[in-house]
Formats: structure tokens, sequence, C-alpha cells
């Protein structure tokens, strides 16, 4: 007991650099952000990022020309993130999604931003060229961003879970909850997702909520995801589950869940929406009902985590029994796993093993404060192992959500 | 030499400007020959009335119908989203014509 005391002071005494942005936020990363607005404007917005061969500058984009208030969304959220120090987006010049609106939407934050549309200025091999001058201006301007002492008090932290097996609830989502608990102790944020792996948990999320209204809006995403499941007739589990062990989405829900801690819900959040306040929160990221038909919800781990990126999640904890090799752009995603032979396996994409406490070698507590050391030195610059690599996997679909 | 307005098919109630075109008179090339005395200048590509058009009839151009009058237009008119809609597209016409952007969602 002691001993986890000093430790929670250890820990709310821990201070890294956070570069300052003008609404009072701070950042973990000082990105340039390439944005494209249309899959015509993919090419150059990618070329001007390989040849630009920083870690600094990083590419995300909408692919469809017709309209999508949520996708546009999105990239504003992503635009807006502390992370962000810089904006360019890349448009064709024919698509609704509007890349001086973009620029301007950033300059307004205070943000280096600009926009070139590649109809107007000549086709391919202009467009990378003035994109490569104008990012390596940005990178230039961003080496003179002021910053200051942060904490674990003004992290924001989401967690998601993919390649699960047996090992995932017991170990891996365990010690990410026992984390955010102590993260929330610390006076941080933290969010978790993943609704479609939440089935037959209604009573167990609606009891954690702050007040009768959270618990309300709780329950109402919680039927938007099981009618919708019921409709398909297809429950969020895959194959490579069944094989580790896991034998229902029953069994699959309550080991994601725990992902989340014991601490009280504050509330519900859609996304691109930052919360606002500290403490935990739900994010649901599910389309609206009248337009479930539109595609499938959550088509891979990569959207949940640009969704949970889009809310201000500085970093990601993501938990993976049987290994994954996916990052992220903007925020770092920090791989955890409770399957120390997939740490073996594996051990180029997985930053942490949590494998020790099912071997009976250490606590959970113990290892939760192993995590929170590791997520300082990620703040303070340390590259996570996806980062290292250079993975920035993003998915934004088209979807329909009312805020 | 006067600007030209191509015409598609005979009974079509529009042309087409191949070249932005000043408000004033323009030769009929295509499937119509004569001359049209343009109302306002036209941007390259837009299209002109052939002839009066009341509201509500459909718009005729490569002999289909390409929407109906949303209100009278006069010969030598610009037509486009302010004058001409859709049967089936509600929404499109609500975009400024001019910049692209979208009139019925705005961004904070």
């Amino acid at each position: 007991m002691t001993e986890q005391t000093t430790s929670i002071q250890q820990l709310s005494q821990l201070r890294w650099p956070g570069f300052c942005r003008t609404d009072g936020r701070l950042g973990i990363r000082n990105k340039v952000l390439v944005l494209y607005t249309v899959e015509c404007a993919a090419f150059v917005a990618r070329e001007v990022v390989r040849l630009c061969a920083s870690p600094q500058v990083e590419v995300v984009g909408f692919y469809g020309c017709c309209d999508n208030e949520y996708a546009i969304r999105l990239l504003l959220a992503l635009e807006r993130h502390p992370n962000v120090g810089a904006v360019l987006a890349i448009g064709l010049g024919c698509e609704y999604t509007q890349a001086d609106m973009l620029a301007q939407k950033a300059r307004e934050i205070g943000k280096p931003a600009e926009f070139l549309l590649i109809q107007q200025h000549g086709g391919t091999t202009p467009s990378i060229q003035e994109g490569v001058a104008i990012v390596q201006r940005m990178c230039k301007q961003l080496e003179a961003t002021p910053t200051r002492q942060m904490g674990f008090s003004e992290l924001v932290i989401g967690a998601e879970c993919g390649g699960s097996d047996f090992t995932s609830g017991l170990c891996g989502n365990a010690l990410v909850g026992a984390c955010f608990d102590r993260l929330i102790e610390l006076g941080g944020t933290a969010i978790f997702e993943e609704l479609m792996e939440a089935v037959g948990l209604k009573d167990y999320l609606t009891n954690r909520a702050k007040t009768p209204l959270v618990a309300s809006q709780i329950a109402a995403s919680y039927e938007k995801m099981l009618a919708h499941c019921k409709s398909i007739h297809q429950y969020g589990i895959s194959p490579g589950n069944f094989m580790g062990g896991i034998s229902s989405i029953e069994e699959k829900s309550m080991g994601a869940v725990v992902k989340s801690g014991t601490k009280p819900i504050e509330g519900v959040l859609k996304v691109s929406q930052p919360p606002p306040s500290a403490g935990l929160w739900l994010l649901d990221s599910l389309p609206d009902p009248y337009y479930m038909g539109f595609g499938k919800t959550n088509p891979n781990d990569s959207e949940g985590i640009i969704d949970l990126i889009s809310c201000g999640c500085h970093l990601i904890l993501f938990i993976t029994g049987r290994g994954s090799p996916i990052g992220s752009p903007i925020s770092p995603t920090l791989k955890v796993t409770g399957n120390s032979t997939t740490y073996a396996q594996m051990h180029c994409d997985i930053d942490f093993d949590a494998g020790p406490c099912l071997a009976g070698q250490a606590s959970i507590e113990q290892l939760s404060h192993q995590l929170l050391m590791r997520i300082a030195a990620v703040a303070a610059g340390t590259p996570t192992k996806a980062e290292a690599l250079g993975h920035k996997e993003y998915c934004i679909p088209y979807k329909y959500q009312q805020h | 030499m006067n600007g030209q307005l191509y015409v598609i098919r005979q009974g079509d109630l529009v042309g087409t400007a191949l070249e932005a075109l000043a408000a004033q008179t323009v030769s009929l090339v295509g499937a119509q020959t004569g001359s049209l005395l343009l109302l306002q200048p036209l941007p390259k590509g837009h299209k002109a009335a052939l002839c009066h058009i009341a509201a509500g009839t459909p718009i005729l151009k490569y002999g289909a119908e390409i929407g109906v009058a949303s209100r009278e237009i006069q010969p030598g008119e610009h037509v486009h989203l302010h004058n001409l809609k859709s049967r089936l597209d509600t929404r499109s016409s609500q975009i400024d014509p001019v910049t692209g952007k979208v009139l019925d969602t705005s961004y904070d």
C-alpha cells in the first residue's frame, strides 16, 4: 500500500516539455500535417511527405469526392489536435471538401497553414515541388514553437484493442484499466470506445455513469449498437479471436471493457468531440441508426484509433494479444501485450510485455507504474516501436453522426 | 466576329458557351443557327436560354431533360442553379455556383 502511494506521488511530480497551442492545450509532438481532401490528391500528398523524409511530417486524408460532414469534422479535429503544429491541405480542386477552408481554420488558431489545388497548380510535378517547399518552411518555423512543463494531469490517453486472445481480458486490457485508474487519480483524461465489443454489458456500463443523464446516454448508444449487430447478423468478433481461445462476443466484451478501469464514466463523446473535462469518457463512434446501412461501422482497428485521436488523445494504448504492427499519425500508439510469446515473436512492433503478471512475476499495480513511466518517456519524445518503424495507418470512412 | 453559343440538338432549349462570353449578341452554332442577345455575361462552359421558358418547364439539352425551370427564364438569360433544378437532387443546388462551397452546412 505504501509503495503504491509513493508511486502515485512520484507520478504526479513527473514533468516533460509540452508544445504550447493557442487554445491552452499542450502537445507531446509537433507535427506538420499534410491533409488530402480526395483520393485524387493522395499521391501528391504522400509524395510530399515521402520526399520530406522526416518523422515530423505526416499525411492523413479523406478519399471521398462527395460531401461528408463527419469526415470534414474529423479532418478539422485532426488539424486542431495539440500534437499538430502546422498544416498543408492539398486538394484536386473539384471535390466537396475545401482545402482552403481547412487551411483557414488552422490559421485561425495560430498554426502555420497553407493549401494548394493540383488543378490550379499545374498538376503533379509542380504541386509536389511546391508542397515540399511549403512543408520544409513549416518545419523550420516549428523549431521556434514554445514549450512548457506538462504532467499527467494534462494528458489525454485513448485505449483500443486489436488481435485479442485469451490474455487480453486477463492481463493486457486489465493493465490498461489499472493505468486509466491511476491517470484519472492524477487528474488526467482517459477515453475508451469499441461499443461493438461491449455486448451484454449495458448494466455494467450504465451503473458506472456519473449521472442519470449519462446513464441514459450510455444506454442509448448501447441499444443503437445492439440493434445494428442484430440487423446484420454480425458481431465484432473475428476468426483469430476464436483461434486464440475466445468463445463468444460476451466473453470478448468483458475482456475488452476491463481496459476502461473502474472509475465513473463522465459522459459519452462523439467522434471529433474533445472531452469537456477530465476523467473517464466513453466514445461512441457508431453511425446514427438512420445511416447504419451505409457500410460496416467498425471496419478495422485503425478507424477506431483515428476516432480516438480526433477527440484529442495525445497517445493511444493499443492492447494486442496476437500482435499487431499498426501505428498512427499525429499521436503515438504504444502497444501492450499480455502474451509474452507474442512479445517475443513480434518484438520489433510491441512496446510493453504485460505477460509477467500472468506468470505471477509482477502485479498489475507494479506493471501499471512501469507502463505509466513508459508513457511519460514517450510523451517526452521517445518514439514508440510503431513510430520508429514509420507505421502511420489511418482509416476515415464515409459516416454520419449527429453531434 | 461574334462569340458563339453551341447547340447540340435541334429541340434543345439551351446552348453552351465554349468560351466566356460578354453580354452581347452571339451566334448560334451546331444544331441551330441564328443569333441571340445574351442578357448577362456567360462563364466558359455555362448555358444560356435560347427562348422563353415558363416556370416548371422541362429544360432540354442533348435532346434530354436536364431539369426543370424553377422560375420564368428569358431568352439569352444564364441558366444554372438559380433557375434550373434537378427533379431528383434537391441538395446540390444549394452550393455556391462560383466557389463550390456548400451553403447548408457550417463548420466552426
